[in-house]
């Protein structure tokens, strides 16, 4: 795996984690075991929905992908659309605990810049998959 | 493809017949209790989708696709696997029934389920993590 594949997929398994005990907390204070904590439901969705299954996918697509005139693009792209999803994450899951709705439109919109700029890196990999699946 | 992930992908291909069922239960003209029953099998549907499908997806695919540890043992510790295999699809399926249970009725025995439930996903979660987490490795 490249560099940046390797630390995002370790980052999304974070957030898998981290989404997965929100879940929890969430599923016991049903049974009213635990109390409400506030915005847990927004920080639940996003930590699995964004840092977990969309962070993933891109960097493991960054990895398995064709490459682009047989050589591996650099990193650097992949680095920066995977710093702002994870910071669009971070900043959504402070906003809705602190329930600070300006912050949590910043973290959208990271979230909107990063998943272009991952659209941007991967599209150009997708037509050379799909010319050598034609060719084949 | 390795058996554990051609569970972990059928099993993900049983949840989304299953929730696609279930979508079309939760949006069938009805009235009374039956509407009720609906709005109490909404998160189920929508954890049958993202968690008995999508999630279980991933971890079917990743552990089939994911560098190899070594030519000796190319899935590396798959005990951790192969054991959240059994918890995660048990914490579904108990959700699936304990969640709406608890809205009908307070009886303790269904919030310990539901609870149960939780434990269960969440266990399952952390060892497919820990497990994952083995196979990620650089160039």
């Amino acid at each position: 795996m490249p560099p940046a594949s390797y630390w995002l997929v370790r980052l999304a398994l974070v957030h898998l984690l981290l989404g997965f005990t929100t879940g929890a907390w969430l599923l016991v204070h049903k049974a009213g075991w635990l109390p409400a904590l506030p915005g847990l439901l927004t920080v639940h969705v996003e930590l699995v929905l964004l840092g977990f299954m969309v962070l993933f996918a891109v960097a493991v697509a960054w990895w398995i992908l064709p490459r682009t005139r047989g050589e591996r693009p650099p990193d650097r792209g992949a680095w920066t659309a995977g710093g702002l999803l994870a910071m669009g994450v971070w900043l959504v899951v402070v906003g809705a605990m602190g329930a600070v709705r300006e912050v949590q439109t910043a973290g959208r919109l990271l979230e909107l810049l990063a998943v272009a700029g991952w659209a941007r890196l991967l599209w150009p990999r997708i037509l050379i998959a799909t010319r050598h699946h034609r060719a084949s | 493809m390795p058996d554990l992930s051609r569970w972990y992908v059928k099993t993900a291909l049983a949840y989304l017949a299953l929730a696609l069922l279930l979508g079309v239960a939760i949006v069938w003209p009805a009235e009374g209790g039956a509407s009720l029953w609906q709005g109490l099998l909404w998160p189920a549907w929508i954890h049958l989708l993202t968690v008995g499908w999508l999630t279980q997806l991933i971890f079917g695919v990743a552990f089939w696709l994911f560098p190899r540890h070594s030519r000796a043992r190319p899935y590396g510790p798959q005990a951790l696997a192969r054991v959240a295999y059994p918890l995660l699809n048990a914490g579904i399926l108990l959700r699936l029934v304990a969640e709406p249970a608890i809205a009908w009725t307070a009886a303790p025995l269904w919030k310990a389920l539901l609870a149960l439930s939780a434990l269960l996903q969440w266990t399952a979660g952390a060892l497919m993590a820990g497990y994952l987490w083995t196979r990620v490795k650089r160039r």
